[in-house]
C-alpha cells in the first residue's frame, strides 16, 4: 500500500467505485465488465416495503404516516415480476429516496427522541418538568408537501374530492379517543369557509341527495370537484377501523384545503382564515358560527347561521350590513349602517372595527359574535375601491357576489332562482339546501334565529317544508307563497329549470330524484321523469302531457296495446301503420325495393363477417371483449326497460278497478280450486286423504 | 510461690492503673465532669435540633448527585458497625437476629446457645447509658466493685492495655521473645525477666495436674471468673470484666474500646460563637430599609406587567410553567397558517420535477340514479335480487356494500351506516394500492375490422349455387360424397362417395353419365381389402375417399382411391379419334404393370382389371376400371402430376410405405422413402418443378425428387394438417387443418407462415387454388365454403392479397361433418362441393 507517491491524490480502488452509486454503472459499462445483479432492471428500480422500511431505518408506523403524506404509493412494475414475488407490493425506489430526503422524517425521529425524554419525566413522576418539556414538543409544517405534491394551483384543486369528501365526514363524527375533539372542530372550520366560498362564488354545478349523503358538485376553475355531504344524524363507527390511518389524511388534507382557501379567498379578495376562527383560535363558538355545523344535526342545533358565514363574505364584499352589532342589527337603521360602512372603507378602520367587535362581542353569545366578525372581516388593499363602489348599491339582489368575476354558466345559474325567495322552516336541513338555493341566486331565510327574513314577511315566494301536513300556525302566514318539500330545490338545481310545484307539495308522494351525473344519452336508459321534465322543458305544456298520459291510459284499458313507453311511442307507431298503408297502394315497386335493401344489408353484413374473419389474433380477442362490454351494458338497459314496463304494467288498472297482479293472483286461485273440484269429484279429496292419513 | 506471682499478678493488673502516673488527671477529667456534662448538655441540644437539618441537606443533595448520596449510605453502615453497642443499634440487631432466628430456626441451634451463653456475659460497657450520657463517672460507678479504673483511665491506658510488651514497667516478666518454650523444658526456668533475672516455673504448673486445672477451670467459670494460663510467665491470669468486654467486642467485629467513639459529635464552632459578638440576636435596632418595600421588586414587578400587557410574556411564564417565553413564541410559529403557495407560473417548476411519473388516484364514480333516496322504482333491486346479492361476495355486488332503498321523504333518511367504512376504504385505497398507468382503448370496435377491398370488384368469383347433382340412393340418407373432381376440358366431373360408387357427371346438366362400383371391384381384385359387415353379412363397402381426374387434356383416365386400392378408371370421355393418346398411356396399365423395384413392390402391386368396357355416349371411347393398385394400407390421399402420368397417393399408415409415386405409363412404382417421418396426411407435386410436398400432421417438408433430398421443411403451427394444395405458380402453398386453421406459405419467404387464418367454426377438410383465376378456397365441417380472393403477384416484392369474398353457405351437417370436397372448375370460376349430406352443389359466378 506503500506505492502512492506523497502529494499525489489518492486514487480510489475499483472496488470503491463499484460500490458508489454515482457513475459506477458507466465506468462498468466503459470498461466492459460484468454488471454485478441487482443493478438495473426491476431489482434497482422496484423494492418492496419491508426492504425501505430497512433502508429509511423507520418503523412501519412512521412509514405508513410518511407515505400518506407524502402522497407516495405503491406501483405496479412494468416488466415481468419474478414468480417469487408476485402478489407483493412494490415502491419506485426514487419514492422512496424521496422520502429519505424529507425533513419530516427528521423531525418525526426528533418526536421520538423527544418522547423518550418526556416519558422518562413521567416515569420519574416530575410532572413539572414534562410539563414544561412539553412546551418544547418538536412540530413540523406539511405546506411544503403540498407544493411538492400539487405544483400548480389546479393539481390541488383536482384532487380535492377525498380531501373534502372526509373533512366533511370529521365534521359530522362525534368526538372519541381516536377522533379528538380539536380534529372535529378544525374540520367544522374548513367544511364552514368552503361552503361559504362556493355559495359566494356560485359554483355549485350539481346537487344530489343519496342514502349515503348529499352529493356536491362545484365547479372551480372549470375544474369539477365533488364531495359528500354525510346526513346530520349521529354516524355509526365501527371498532375495526383505524382511525388513525384517517386522522393521518385528515392532517394532510386540513393543510391543502388551508391553503387552496387562502388563494380562493385571496382571489375574491378576503382575507383568509376569517379573523373569527383566527383570533379564536380554538373553535368555539363556530360551531355555532360554521356554516357546515348546521350539516351536523338536521333540527337541533340549527340556531347557528348557516347564512351567516356566507354572509361574511358576500357582506363584506359589498360592504353592506358591516355594521351589524350586537343584538339590535335588525333595528338599526339604514343611516346607522350607511355610517358604519364609510368607516371601514379604509382597511385601518376595518382593523379596528374588528378590535372593537372583538371586544364588544365578549360579554356577548355566540350567535352576535357571528355577525360581529362579518364586519371584522380584513378587506385587502386594492379590494377598496371596488367596496367603496359596492357600497352604492342598495339593491341586495343585484349585489350579490360579484356578478362581474362570474362567468356565464355561473351568471346562467344565478338567473335560475333571481327574485326567489326561500323561507326554510325549522325541520328542513339548512346547511347544504342554503348552499345550493344561495349559488343559484335566491334569498334565503329560515326559521330561526338571525335569518334576515322573517315567517310573516310577504316577499317569500316558497316556503321549505318537510312535514306530512301543514301546521296550522301557517294559515295565518301570507298566502302567496307555496309550500314545497325540500328536493324541489335541488331537482329545479339539477335540470336548470324552475319545475312546476304539483308534485312536490307537502305530502304528496314525492317523483324520484334523479342523479344529474348520468348521462343518460350514454347510458342508454333514460328514466320516466327525466323524459317528463325534457319534455317540459321543450314547451309541452303539462295539460298536454297529462293528457296523453290519460289517453294512452284510456288505450290501454281497452287492451289496445299491451305496453306503452310513452308518446314518442305512439307516433312511431302511427307512421308505420301510415307507411304499410302506402305499400298496398304500389306493392311490387315497394316489394323490390325492399328486396333490393334486404340484399343489400345481406351482403354488408356478409361482407362485415369476411372482414372479421381476416382480423389478427389480438385484434379478434379485442374485438370480442368489446362486443361483450357492449352486449352487458345492452342487458343492463334492457333489464331495466323491462322492469320498468312491468312496473307500469301492474300498475295499470283494468275496468274493475284491479291490477294485472292482483288479476293474476286471482286467476291462479281459481284455477286451483277448479282443479281441486276436479279432483274431489274423481272420488279423492286432497284434503282428506291428507286426514286419512293422520 | 505461684500463689504470691498470681497475686502479684493481679496486683500489677490494678496497680498498673493505679501506679500509671495518669491516675490523677483521671481524677481531674471525672471531677470535670460536671462542667463537661453541661457542656454535652448544649452540644446535645444542639446535634439534636441539628439532626433533622442534615437530614434535609441529605436529601436535598441526594437530587444533585446519587454518587454522593450512595457514598454517605456507605458512611453511615460503618456508623452502624460503630455503634453496636448503642440502644437503637442494639435494638436493631436484636429485631434482626430475631428475624433471623424465626427464618431459621432449626438451623442454627448450636449458635443460639453459644449466642445465649454470650449474652450471659455481663456487658457493662454495653448498657445504654453509655455513650451519650457521657458518663466517665458512670462508668467509674460501675467498676468501683471490680477494678478502680474508669473510663477516663481505661481511655488513657487502651493503648498499652492490650500491647504485652508495655504490660509490665517493672520488667518482671519473661523476656525471651519468641521463641520455642520447650527449650526450657529442661530447665527449672522459663527464661529471664527484663533485669536477667530467671523467671521460675511455678511448681503447680509445671507438673501440673490437667484434671486440677480443669476442676479449677468449672469452679472459676462457676464463680464467674474467667482464668487464662500464660505460658510464657507460666502464670494464670483472670481477666477483668473490662478485658472480657474488650474480647467481646473484639469477636463481634466493633470497635476493641467502648469509650472509642467512631462517630463522634460534630461541634460547630460558629454555633458555639457568643451571640453577643456576633450581634446577630442583639437587642440593636434594624435599618429602615428593613420595613421598606423594594424598589428593585417594584422595578421588576413592573417590568413583567409591563411584559405581560405587550404579550412578551404570558401568565405560564410568570407561574412558572414556561421557563423561556422563546418557546412558547417558537410553537406560535410553527403553526401551519395559510399564504400564497401558488403564486402562477409553476408551469416551468412542472418541467423541472424529476422522478417517476405521477399516478393520480382514480377518482370515486359518481352517484348513479340508483343511490338516490327516491330512485325510479326500475332501479330497486327485486327480492330475488336482493337475495342473490346477499350469497355474493360484497366487493362483487353491483353497488358495493350499498343497497338502493327508497325513502318516502327526505325527513325519513338516516345516516348511512357505512360512510365511515367507505371512507376508510378509500384512505387505505390510496396509499395502499399499487398504481399503475394503462391506456383505456376508446375507440370504435369496428375500427378494429380491416377494410377490406370491395368484393365486388374482385370478381369473378362463385357466388350462387346453380346446379345441383343428385346422386341416386337405396334406403333412407343418401351416402356422404367424399369428393370431386373435374375432368380438365370442364365438362365432366367425378365424384365418388362412401357407398363406393364412382360416378361421372356432366357438369351443364347435372346428368349422371356412369357410375362404378369400385369397392366392390376393389374387393375382388384385392380379398384382403374384402372385409364383411357383422351384422348383416353383407361385405362392407369402401368409401371412395379421393378422385381426381388426370389433369392432361389428352389422358381421358382418373384416379379413385377406395380403401386400400387405388383404382385407374377410363372416363371414355373423349372422342373416338382421340382415343388412342388415352390408350397408349394405358397399355402398360392395362397389362398389370410391373414395378421395378423391389423395396415399392413390396408395397404395391398393380393388377389388371377385367375388360368390361362400355361406351358413355355413342361417341364415346369405352371407359371403365383399367386397373387396381393394391397397397397393405388403406390410403387417403392421391394427386395427379400436372403432367398426368405420374401421381402420388398417400396411404399414411404405411410407414416408410406411405407415399408412393407412381407412373402410369410404364404401370411402374416407387417408393421414395425408406423412413417415415411422421405420419403423412397429404401429398402434392410441385407444378413444373421436380418438388413433392409430403405433409406430416404438423410440418410440411418439401423434397427435390431428382436429387432426393430434402429441400425444406415448413412450420405449419397447426396440430393435425388435413388437407394441402399448391398454386399453380408453384411458390405459394395452402394448409388447412383440423383445427380450424388455414395456413399460407410463400415458399420464396421463409419457413414460417406468410399468413395464417382462423375463421371456420368447425375443423378444415379441403383447401384448393384455382388454376386459373385468383382464387382459393376452403371447405369446413361447418357446412361453409369460403372463396377467397387470392393474387399472387409476380413481382417478388408484393405480397400475395388474401381477401374473403364469399362464404357459400348450403351444405347442411351430417355426423358432425360439414363440406367434405372443393374442387375449383379448370377453366371457369366455378366451384364444385362435395358434402356430407349426399349432395354436390357447383357454384357459379353470376
Amino acid at each position: 500500500m506503500g506505492n502512492r507517491v506523497k502529494g499525489r491524490p489518492k486514487q480510489k480502488s475499483i472496488k470503491a467505485a463499484s460500490h458508489s452509486k454515482m457513475g459506477s454503472k458507466r465506468k462498468l459499462s466503459r470498461m466492459g465488465k460484468k454488471q454485478k445483479a441487482n443493478n438495473s432492471g426491476l431489482e434497482a428500480t422496484f423494492i418492496g416495503r419491508s426492504k425501505c422500511l430497512k433502508m429509511l431505518q423507520v418503523t412501519i408506523k412512521d412509514f405508513r404516516r410518511l407515505c400518506i403524506l407524502k402522497g407516495i404509493y405503491p406501483r405496479e412494475p412494468r416488466g415481468r415480476v419474478p414468480g417469487k414475488k408476485k402478489g407483493q407490493t412494490f415502491y419506485h425506489i426514487k419514492d422512496i429516496r424521496a422520502i429519505a430526503h424529507e425533513p419530516i422524517l427528521e423531525k418525526f425521529r426528533e418526536f421520538r427522541s423527544f418522547m423518550k425524554k418526556i416519558r422518562r419525566a413521567a416515569g420519574r413522576n416530575e410532572r413539572d418538568e414534562a410539563a414544561r418539556k412539553n412546551a418544547v414538543c418538536p412540530t413540523y409544517t406539511l405546506h411544503h408537501l403540498v407544493r411538492e405534491r400539487y405544483p400548480r394551483f389546479e393539481d390541488a384543486l383536482s384532487d380535492l374530492d377525498d380531501a373534502l369528501t372526509l373533512t366533511y365526514l370529521f365534521a359530522a363524527l362525534p368526538t372519541t379517543t381516536a377522533i379528538k375533539a380539536k380534529m372535529g372542530s378544525k374540520a367544522k372550520a374548513i367544511a364552514a369557509a368552503w361552503g361559504a366560498y362556493c355559495s359566494t362564488a356560485g359554483c355549485i354545478t350539481k346537487s344530489f341527495i343519496s342514502v349515503k349523503g348529499v352529493y356536491l358538485e362545484a365547479n372551480i376553475r372549470r375544474i369539477p370537484i365533488r364531495w359528500v355531504v354525510p346526513h346530520s344524524f349521529t354516524q355509526f363507527l365501527p371498532e375495526d377501523v383505524d382511525y388513525r390511518v384517517m386522522a393521518t389524511f385528515f392532517e394532510f388534507y386540513e393543510t391543502l384545503l388551508h391553503f387552496v382557501l387562502f388563494k380562493l379567498y385571496n382571489d375574491l379578495g378576503v382575507r383568509y382564515p376569517l379573523p373569527e376562527i383566527e383570533a379564536g383560535g380554538e373553535v368555539k363558538g363556530s360551531t355555532s358560527f360554521i356554516l357546515s355545523a348546521n350539516l351536523r344535526s338536521l333540527g337541533n342545533a340549527m340556531k347557528s347561521s348557516t347564512g351567516a358565514i356566507t354572509k361574511v363574505v358576500t357582506d363584506t364584499l359589498e360592504g353592506d350590513q358591516a355594521a351589524a352589532i350586537k343584538g339590535s342589527i335588525k333595528n338599526k337603521s339604514k343611516e346607522e349602517k350607511r355610517k358604519e360602512r364609510e368607516l371601514i372603507n379604509t382597511v385601518g378602520a376595518a382593523l379596528d372595527n374588528i378590535k372593537e367587535d372583538e371586544d364588544g362581542s365578549m360579554d356577548d353569545d355566540d350567535e352576535e359574535e357571528e355577525e360581529d366578525d362579518e364586519a371584522g372581516v380584513d378587506v385587502a388593499g386594492p379590494l377598496k375601491a371596488a367596496l367603496e363602489t359596492l357600497a352604492e348599491d342598495e339593491a341586495r339582489a343585484m349585489t350579490r357576489g360579484d356578478e362581474s368575476n362570474l362567468d356565464d354558466d355561473a351568471l346562467k345559474r344565478r338567473r335560475l332562482f333571481a327574485g326567489l325567495t326561500f323561507f326554510l322552516s325549522r325541520e328542513v336541513p339548512r346547511g347544504y339546501l342554503e348552499l345550493v338555493a344561495l349559488a343559484y341566486g335566491a334569498k334565503v331565510g329560515w326559521e330561526g334565529p338571525n335569518s334576515s327574513i322573517s315567517a310573516n314577511d310577504p316577499s317569500i315566494t316558497h316556503h321549505i317544508v318537510d312535514r306530512p301536513t301543514l301546521l296550522s300556525s301557517y294559515s295565518s302566514l301570507p298566502k302567496s307563497r307555496e309550500f314545497v318539500q325540500p328536493q324541489w330545490i335541488l331537482d329545479c338545481a339539477n335540470f336548470m329549470f324552475v319545475l312546476p310545484i304539483a308534485k312536490y307539495g307537502v305530502g304528496v308522494l314525492l317523483p324520484p330524484h334523479l342523479s344529474p351525473w348520468v348521462d343518460n344519452e350514454e347510458e342508454g336508459y333514460k328514466p320516466a321523469y327525466a323524459e317528463e321534465i325534457e319534455r317540459l322543458k321543450n314547451g309541452e305544456p303539462i295539460e298536454l302531457i297529462q293528457e296523453e298520459a290519460e289517453k294512452s291510459d284510456t288505450e290501454e284499458m281497452f287492451g289496445e296495446k299491451e305496453a306503452i313507453d310513452d308518446g314518442k311511442k305512439d307516433n312511431e307507431k302511427e307512421e308505420e301503420e301510415e307507411a304499410e298503408e302506402e305499400e298496398s297502394d304500389d306493392d311490387n315497386q315497394a316489394k323490390k325495393k325492399e328486396s333490393a335493401e334486404r340484399r343489400r344489408k345481406k351482403e354488408e353484413k356478409e361482407a362485415h363477417e369476411l372482414a372479421k374473419s381476416m382480423m389478427s389474433r389480438k385484434a379478434a380477442h379485442l374485438y370480442g371483449r368489446m362486443q361483450h362490454g357492449i352486449a352487458q351494458k345492452q342487458a343492463k338497459v334492457e333489464a331495466l326497460s323491462t322492469r320498468r314496463r312491468e312496473i307500469e304494467h301492474s300498475k295499470e288498472k283494468d275496468e274493475t278497478g284491479k291490477t294485472p297482479l292482483k288479476q293474476k293472483v286471482e286467476r291462479l286461485k281459481k284455477e286451483r280450486k277448479r282443479i281441486e273440484d276436479e279432483y274431489s269429484n274423481t272420488g279423492g279429496s286432497m284434503k282428506k286423504s291428507k286426514k286419512r292419513r293422520a | 510461690m505461684a500463689k504470691s506471682k498470681k497475686k502479684n499478678i493481679a496486683d500489677a493488673a490494678s496497680s498498673d492503673e493505679e501506679s500509671t502516673p495518669d491516675v490523677s488527671p483521671v481524677d481531674e477529667s471525672a471531677s470535670e465532669g460536671d462542667d463537661a456534662e453541661e457542656d454535652d448538655e448544649d452540644s446535645q441540644s444542639v446535634y439534636d435540633s441539628d439532626v433533622p437539618y442534615y437530614e434535609n441537606e441529605d436529601e436535598d443533595g441526594s437530587d444533585d448527585d446519587d454518587d454522593d448520596d450512595d457514598d454517605d449510605d456507605d458512611d453511615d453502615d460503618d456508623d452502624f458497625e460503630d455503634q453496636g453497642s448503642s440502644d437503637e443499634d442494639d435494638d436493631l440487631l436484636e429485631k434482626q437476629q430475631e428475624a433471623e432466628e424465626s427464618d431459621d430456626d432449626d438451623m442454627d441451634l448450636a449458635g443460639k446457645d453459644i449466642a445465649k451463653e454470650y449474652e450471659a456475659v455481663p456487658r457493662k460497657f454495653a448498657s445504654t447509658a453509655g455513650k451519650r450520657k457521657v458518663g466517665g463517672r458512670a462508668i467509674v460507678n460501675q467498676d468501683t466493685d471490680a477494678t478502680p479504673n474508669n473510663a477516663e483511665t481505661a481511655k488513657w491506658m487502651h493503648t498499652d492495655d492490650l500491647s504485652s510488651d508495655d504490660e509490665d514497667d517493672d520488667g518482671a516478666m519473661n523476656r525471651i521473645g519468641r521463641v520455642p518454650l520447650h527449650w526450657y523444658d529442661e530447665y527449672d526456668h522459663i527464661g529471664y525477666d527484663a533485669h536477667g533475672k530467671k523467671v521460675i516455673k511455678s511448681a503447680s504448673l509445671e507438673g501440673g495436674d490437667r484434671v486440677d486445672q480443669a476442676l479449677a477451670n468449672a469452679d472459676n467459670i462457676r464463680n464467674g471468673r474467667f482464668v487464662v494460663t500464660d505460658l510464657l510467665n507460666d502464670r494464670n491470669v483472670e481477666l477483668s470484666a473490662r478485658q472480657l468486654e474488650l474480647i467481646r467486642r473484639i469477636q463481634s467485629g466493633a470497635y476493641a474500646h467502648p469509650e472509642f467513639d467512631g462517630n463522634e459529635d460534630y461541634i460547630d464552632y460558629f454555633s458555639g460563637v457568643d451571640p453577643e459578638i456576633s450581634g446577630i440576636n442583639s437587642n440593636r435596632y434594624l435599618p429602615k430599609s428593613k420595613f421598606q418595600p423594594s424598589k428593585w421588586e417594584k422595578l421588576q414587578v413592573e417590568k413583567l406587567l409591563h411584559n405581560l400587557e405587550k404579550g412578551q410574556i404570558n401568565m405560564d411564564f410568570l407561574t412558572g410553567k414556561v421557563r423561556d417565553m422563546n418557546d412558547v413564541h417558537k410553537k406560535h410559529q410553527d403553526k401551519d397558517k395559510p399564504f400564497m403557495l401558488w403564486k402562477g407560473g409553476e408551469e416551468d417548476e412542472l418541467n423541472m420535477k424529476k422522478g417517476p411519473q405521477h399516478i393520480a388516484a382514480p377518482k370515486l364514480p359518481p352517484p348513479g340514479h340508483a343511490e338516490s333516496y327516491i330512485p325510479p322504482d326500475e332501479y330497486l333491486p327485486t327480492e330475488e335480487e336482493l337475495k342473490e346479492w346477499e350469497e355474493m361476495d360484497p366487493k362483487d355486488r353491483p353497488h358495493g356494500m350499498f343497497v338502493p332503498k327508497k325513502f318516502p321523504n327526505l325527513r325519513s333518511v338516516g345516516a348511512y351506516e357505512h360512510s365511515v367504512r367507505e371512507a376508510f376504504e378509500r384512505c387505505l385505497d390510496l396509499y395502499l394500492c399499487p398504481r399503475i398507468m394503462k391506456r383505456r382503448l376508446n375507440i370504435d370496435p369496428e375500427s378494429l375490422v380491416p377494410k377490406l377491398p370491395k368484393a365486388s370488384d374482385l370478381r369473378p368469383f362463385p357466388t350462387a349455387k346453380c346446379v345441383e347433382y343428385k346422386t341416386p340412393f337405396d334406403g333412407e340418407v343418401a351416402p356422404m360424397i367424399r369428393c370431386v373432381s373435374s375432368s380438365p376440358d370442364g365438362l365432366f366431373m367425378a365424384s365418388g362417395a362412401t357407398d363406393g360408387y364412382v360416378r361421372l357427371w356432366e357438369v351443364s346438366t347435372g346428368r349422371l353419365l356412369q357410375s362404378w362400383n369400385v369397392s366392390k371391384l376393389s374387393d375382388e381384385f384385392d380379398p384382403e381389402n374384402k372385409t364383411t359387415d357383422e351384422a348383416s353379412g353383407e361385405p362392407t363397402t369402401h368409401a371412395v375417399v379421393a378422385v381426381e381426374w388426370n389433369p392432361n387434356r389428352s389422358h381421358h383416365c382418373l384416379l379413385a382411391v377406395v380403401g386400400k386400392c387405388a383404382v385407374i378408371i377410363a372416363t371414355g370421355t373423349e372422342g373416338r379419334q382421340d382415343a388412342e393418346i388415352t390408350e397408349a398411356l394405358l397399355t402398360l396399365a392395362k397389362q398389370g404393370g410391373e414395378v421395378s423395384s423391389t423395396k415399392a413392390s413390396k408395397a404395391v402391386q398393380w393388377v389388371k382389371a377385367y375388360e368390361k368396357e362400355t361406351p358413355i355416349s355413342s361417341f364415346a371411347a369405352m371407359s371403365g376400371p383399367v386397373c387396381v393398385l393394391r397397397t397393405k394400407s388403406s390410403m387417403a390421399k392421391a394427386r395427379w402430376h400436372v403432367k398426368g402420368d405420374y401421381f402420388v397417393t398417400v396411404s399414411p399408415k404405411a410407414g416408410a410405405a406411405a407415399v408412393l409415386i407412381h407412373q402410369l405409363s410404364k404401370g411402374n412404382s416407387q417408393q421414395p422413402f425408406s423412413k417415415a417421418k411422421g405420419e403423412a396426411q397429404a401429398a402434392c407435386f410441385h407444378p413444373n418443378k421436380p418438388f413433392l410436398f409430403v405433409a406430416s400432421q404438423q410440418h410440411v417438408r418439401v423434397y427435390h425428387l431428382v436429387k432426393q433430398a430434402m429441400v425444406k421443411r415448413l412450420i405449419s403451427g397447426c396440430r393435425w394438417i388435413s388437407s394441402l394444395d399448391v398454386h399453380p405458380s408453384g411458390d405459394h402453398l395452402i394448409v388447412g387443418s383440423l383445427d380450424r386453421r388455414v395456413v399460407w406459405f410463400d415458399l420464396d419467404l421463409s419457413h414460417t407462415p406468410y399468413k395464417t387464418l382462423k375463421y371456420h367454426e368447425r375443423a378444415l377438410r379441403d383447401v384448393a387454388y384455382h388454376n386459373r383465376y385468383p382464387l382459393m378456397a376452403s371447405a369446413s365441417d361447418d357446412g361453409a365454403v369460403h372463396i377467397f380472393h387470392s393474387m399472387v403477384y409476380s413481382d417478388l416484392m408484393r405480397n400475395p392479397l388474401i381477401v374473403p369474398v364469399k362464404i357459400l353457405k348450403g351444405h347442411g351437417l351430417r355426423n358432425k361433418y360439414g363440406v367434405l370436397n372443393v374442387s375449383f372448375h379448370p377453366t371457369q370460376p366455378w366451384i364444385f362441393t362435395a358434402g356430407a349430406d349426399g349432395r354436390i352443389f357447383l357454384y357459379q359466378d353470376i
